[in-house]
């Protein structure tokens, strides 16, 4: 999973992810953050 | 024995495996029923106890296999085991399972106590049947599960928290119809759920109140807030305390009416039926094996 992916994913969707948004996701996919954490992920 | 090779990121296969081979090992004739997918496995289990071929339905995976096995084995006389073996397991957590331990799972099974436990009754459109075990999900949460199912990419955790992405921002409070044992209730709510357990989501406490063998649903209502104030109580649903907001209303009772357009309920983190739905709790429904 890469930040690229997710970027044009969500743009296809019509939710455009900022760097801070991706950067979140990544940490939580790759174990380095909480999903306790997920909501806290600004928008 | 049903086995969901999936669950559990990948592993729950070789934790099922694992224990089908102690269950062998010990001397028990285990009947395979696991299928290319969930449906063909209930149908081939649903044709094996019909036949009285099984004397208990063994499930190894996570909450969406406790959600096929319970539906199988509700009102009829043979137990459920469970190896937990998913990523949230809370049905099976909350009943004092042990998780991702074959070992000590099979030892439930084989010694455990049969226990009966109360589930949930739903009668949907087309007339059939359906039940629940832990928590009907109602609300954002539903919006949510509903996002992330309509999508095939990506897979795991990771299409949840996108799909909280998609849907945070566009979310406003949703108007409900609830009928709680004939009481008529109308209102705007970010969550509505409906537990005979407490738990969803991996440990989630939504109704920390809800037993599986108290005869009752506790149903939460998070009433209408702004996105910044659902933002600060969402995480306290990890330990129960959103509880105590304000806003959050936990109410009790036997057969509940949900009502609201759109929306479509989650139960075991399975798709359930859409609303409107009826369900009623069936006490001691189901005996499962701890």
């Amino acid at each position: 999973m890469t930040g690229s992916l997710l970027r044009d994913f969500a743009a296809e969707q019509g939710f455009p992810l900022d760097d801070f948004q991706v950067e979140a996701c990544l940490a939580v996919e790759g174990g380095r953050a909480s999903c306790r954490e997920r909501v806290w992920i600004p928008v | 024995m049903v086995i969901n090779p999936t669950s559990g990121k990948n592993t729950g296969g070789r934790i099922g495996t694992e224990a089908a081979t102690l269950l062998r090992a010990r001397g028990h004739e285990i009947v395979d029923l696991s299928g290319m997918d969930a449906d063909s496995a209930k149908g081939r289990a649903r044709e094996a106890l019909a036949q009285g071929r099984i004397d208990r339905l063994v499930v190894s995976g996570g909450d969406g296999m406790v959600h096929l096995g319970l539906n199988l084995c509700a009102q009829t006389d043979v137990p459920l085991g469970i190896i937990a073996a998913g990523t949230g397991n809370d049905i099976a957590r909350e009943l004092g399972l042990p998780v991702r331990n074959a070992i000590e799972a099979v030892e439930r099974i084989e010694r455990g106590t049969a226990r009966r436990v109360d589930l949930v009754r739903s009668v949907i459109g087309d007339g059939s049947t359906i039940w629940f075990g832990g928590v009907l999900a109602a609300g954002f949460d539903a919006v949510v599960n509903e996002r992330a199912n309509g999508w095939r990419w990506p897979k795991g955790q990771m299409r949840y928290n996108l799909a909280i992405l998609r849907e945070l921002p566009v979310f406003r409070a949703i108007p409900y119809v609830l009928t709680l044992d004939g009481e008529r209730i109308e209102t705007e709510a970010m969550l509505v759920a409906v537990g005979n357990g407490p738990a969803y989501g991996g440990g989630m406490k939504v109704v920390p109140g809800a037993k599986f063998d108290d005869g009752l649903l506790d149903v939460l209502v998070l009433s209408r807030i702004s996105t910044p104030e659902f933002l600060r109580v969402f995480p306290k649903v990890f330990s129960g305390a959103h509880v105590d907001h304000p806003a959050v209303t936990i109410h009790r009772a036997h057969r509940v009416h949900l009502e609201a357009t759109g929306i479509v309920g989650y139960a075991d983190g399975e798709r359930f039926a859409p609303l409107p739905l009826s369900c009623e709790v069936v006490p001691g429904a189901l005996t499962v094996l701890t």
